[in-house]
């Protein structure tokens, strides 16, 4: 593997950060919230400019957050809502960490819902546990699948494998030793989409930080470059990819319902901050934080709901996940609109956390699938 | 998280920054996880340069401040649809648009707001089943756009959003446009063909029609050149949608696990009569058989029969019967059953601010799918929400079925009397009369060709015993 960086952030002038005291420190397995308030929020300004937190992300697979949507790792068997859950308290935070985590999830969601074994024995607990950690590169497909663009990546069938050509931009959550799912269309006498998991360190693959965004830079996203790279059998997740897809998308769209709650919630508690101070002043705004609040826990609800139905099959179910991601988004750019007039002058400092939001919130409305793809879908499903 | 117990937050009285203790200030070295109090003495506000002193607890900042100041909002919140004083209609179908209309009718001043998953056009959905043989395009079907119809009722048009939530509680929505608050609701949600998950990779490729969008996507598809259409059931639209299609230039096969058309409504020598009319047509109906799979097979679709049968089809629509849309409201908690419980007096459902007609609505143990009753739940409502009384009254449905080669009035007995008499062939000069008879009394009939012309007074004969 070849990993390029380009040089990341300008310098800032600032004092080397102390050390996290000691009274912080225990031994004892961590619950997600002192994970939370011990590792993440002193991190978040650090990772928003550029800082992948690999051991953050070991620690929030060690509390149990990456395994609660995983059946075959959970104790208490699939609890996608919990997942969600995590990821929204995550992402109030910082939601490029609670979007690492949704790669994660969904690179793991994949393996779980594939008839593969050995990547069940293999790499499944791995990723449940947060040992190993993965992104999903399926912003292209889907986009590819919703006619909207063509496939990027074209693979030539061998007797034990696959080889396989093309670049992909902005995946995320890589990193040396990491692996992503991917889909490729096989060329040939039997043409099809097939979906592997691919190991970072995998040889003719490159991955390389080619662009420099304006926030959430330390979500470990990268370029991923294809020259004849070879994926053997036993990395296939799905072949052909079509009935499995059907499979997974509710679940992978649903998932996707922690980042927007979680901003939501993120910029509803910036308003509520200021409400004493300026809450005389606020009140000539609209979307005051308790109507979003309101408007929020609706969200949490039919989270809750559509999480328990997720292998339903029909469309009319799909697309109230459409709707519901669809909501979020529009919910979160409000919210965050919202934290930024409520907060005034003091939210638009450099690094302050209503601006930090603000970016966040567009992050949502943007990712696969955005806002205009979701419209498009929704229309599509109405019959 | 932080409850006004764990004092981690403190604000600086002069410019509100907020010091958390789980962050820290590292710009200033102070690291995370450092308490207010340990803090050294000469360190400041990173904001405005002030000292310890002028901060304290955020909770206790909030406290005194709340004590101040008790001053009441100056004003609402401006730019949403609805509102407190709002009739919020949900649907924009033929129910929907009736309660906008007749509401607006009986006050010329009541805010109305209607939010539509669609455009809102204003269209008679039955519509959909004829309109290849009566040359129209789907846009023709279209009587009056969206936003023309709501600018000529004066009501407020919130097009191409989806309902997904309602908390009576809070008398309020959640839409993929943000929350609308309501002072009445009306759920006018429809009704959507049955789903069933059919095997095969094709099986998303199924074509469940009810909106005039998934028309003109059939018909986009369909348009140019001739085709093969599959059906599965061959109830009303499923006999409907053949009939047109043919009428189209297009090859169809349709799939009925019973014996002949329409036989869940109609005798049986009108189901056969009806058959031997599509049969001449062209129509290729299969008894006893459902799709078992679908695949994709080159450009066209495999269609795998229950018997084993394959079928090479360009088009798969499923028309196995409507189930009303009762999502919303069940996962509101309102009193649901085959569809949303709504009471006669008032179409008032279990929650006395919400109102369900249509499709979606159940009275009595009975939905109506017929745009005859659903004009008159729509004045009930409407009334009732005048605060007029004007009540749904039960009618035996008559139906036309829309086949052209075969004119059919069908008036099926009410369900309580199905089990309690029979249909039995009435000699007619021309065509074919079945009455349905019960306790010696005519409960039902069904026509066929020119004896539908008995359909008057028959109905009026039906009808009298109901009443």
């Amino acid at each position: 593997m070849n990993l390029a960086t380009h040089d990341t952030v300008a310098a800032r002038p600032t004092v080397a950060p102390p050390d996290v005291p000691a009274f912080l420190k225990t031994d004892a397995a961590p619950d997600l919230d002192t994970v939370i308030r011990r590792a993440l929020k002193p991190k978040v300004i650090a990772i928003d400019h550029g800082e992948y937190p690999a051991d953050l992300l070991h620690e929030i697979g060690a509390a149990g957050a990456y395994r609660h949507h995983l059946a075959s790792q959970n104790p208490a068997g699939m609890d996608i809502a919990a997942a969600i859950d995590d990821m929204d308290r995550i992402s109030a935070e910082c939601m490029s960490t609670g979007f690492m985590t949704w790669c994660q999830d969904a690179v793991a969601w994949y393996v779980e819902n594939s008839d593969n074994q050995h990547l069940k024995d293999t790499v499944l607990p791995k990723l449940a546990s947060g040992e190993l950690l993965g992104g999903t590169a399926l912003s292209n497909p889907m986009k590819y699948f919703a006619g909207i663009e063509d496939i990027l990546l074209h693979a030539e069938e061998t007797a034990d494998g696959f080889i396989v050509n093309g670049n992909l931009p902005w995946i995320s959550n890589l990193g040396e030793h990491h692996v992503f799912g991917s889909i490729f269309r096989v060329e040939g006498d039997n043409p099809r989409d097939v979906m592997a998991l691919v190991h970072t360190d995998t040889a003719g693959l490159s991955i390389k930080q080619l662009v420099e965004f304006c926030g959430m830079e330390g979500t470990g996203t990268y370029a991923l470059f294809f020259e004849d790279v070879f994926i053997p059998k036993n990395e296939i997740i799905a072949d052909p990819v079509g009935p499995f897809l059907q499979r997974i998308k509710a679940g992978f769209v649903l998932l996707q319902a922690g980042m927007a709650t979680g901003v939501i919630e993120g910029c509803i508690r910036l308003c509520e901050d200021v409400e004493p101070r300026l809450g005389h002043i606020n009140a000539y705004l609209d979307d005051r934080p308790d109507e979003l609040r309101e408007a929020l826990e609706d969200t949490r609800a039919l989270v809750r709901e559509l999480a328990t139905d997720v292998h339903n099959p029909d469309p009319a179910y799909f697309r109230q996940v459409l709707e519901l991601r669809l909501a979020g988004s529009e919910l979160a750019l409000r919210a965050a609109n919202s934290a930024m007039l409520h907060t005034g002058a003091n939210g638009y400092l450099v690094d302050a956390p209503a601006q930090r939001k603000l970016r966040e919130a567009y992050f949502v409305a943007i990712v696969t699938p955005a806002i205009k793809h979701l419209r498009k879908e929704i229309e599509a499903l109405i019959d | 998280m932080n409850t006004p117990d764990d004092d981690i937050r403190w604000i600086c009285t002069v410019c509100g920054w907020i010091y958390d203790e789980d962050e820290g200030d590292p710009d200033s070295g102070i690291a995370p996880g450092t308490r207010f109090e340990d803090i050294p003495d000469d360190w400041y506000c990173p904001l405005c340069g002030v000292t310890k002193a002028d901060f304290m607890p955020l909770h206790e900042y909030a406290a005194q401040r709340a004590a101040q100041n008790g001053a009441p909002r100056p004003r609402a919140a401006q730019g949403g649809v609805g509102g407190p004083d709002s009739v919020v209609i949900v649907g924009a179908g033929i129910a929907g648009w009736t309660v906008a209309e007749e509401l607006r009718a009986r006050d010329p001043d009541r805010p109305i707001t209607l939010i539509s998953n669609d455009e809102a056009a204003a269209y008679t959905k039955p519509g959909l089943s004829m309109a290849i043989s009566q040359g129209r395009a789907p846009e023709d079907l279209v009587e009056q756009s969206g936003p023309a119809k709501a600018a000529e009722l004066g009501i407020t048009l919130q097009p191409n959003t989806s309902v997904l939530a309602l908390n009576t509680d809070g008398k309020r929505l959640l839409t993929t446009r943000g929350p609308v608050h309501y002072g009445e609701l009306v759920l006018a949600l429809g009704a959507r063909q049955r789903f069933r998950a059919f095997d095969g990779d094709a099986a998303p490729r199924i074509t469940r029609l009810n909106h005039l969008a998934a028309y003109q996507r059939l018909r986009a598809r369909l348009d140019g050149e001739p085709r093969h259409v599959t059906i599965i059931g061959a109830g009303l639209i499923g006999v409907e949608l053949a009939e047109d299609l043919t009428a189209g230039g297009h090859r169809v096969t349709v799939l009925d696990l019973g014996e002949r058309p329409l036989d869940r409504l109609a005798p049986a020598p009108l189901g056969d009569e009806l058959g031997r009319h599509l049969a001449a047509k062209g129509v290729d109906f299969r008894p006893g058989i459902s799709l078992a799979r679908v695949d994709p097979a080159d450009e066209r679709l495999k269609v795998t029969l229950t018997n084993g049968g394959e079928i090479r089809t360009d088009e798969v629509i499923s028309a196995m019967g409507l189930v009303p849309n009762t999502d919303l409201a069940n996962r509101a908690g309102l009193v649901t059953n085959r569809g949303i419980l709504a009471s006669a007096q008032t179409m008032q459902t279990s929650d006395p601010h919400v109102y369900a007609v249509g499709d979606c609505a159940e009275i009595e143990e009975r939905s109506y799918f017929f745009i005859e009753p659903i004009r008159r739940m729509a004045t009930t409502a409407a009334a009732a929400l005048n605060g007029d009384c004007e009540p749904f009254e039960h009618r035996p449905a008559a139906i036309r079925v829309k086949t052209p080669s075969l004119p059919i009035m069908l008036c099926p007995p009410d369900r309580r009397l199905a089990d309690l008499g029979r249909w039995t062939p009435h000699t007619v000069a021309e065509g074919q009369r079945n009455d349905f008879v019960s306790r010696g009394q005519l409960a039902g009939y069904a026509l066929a060709g020119k004896a539908v012309s008995e359909h008057e007074s028959l109905y009026r004969r039906v009808t009298g015993r109901v009443s």
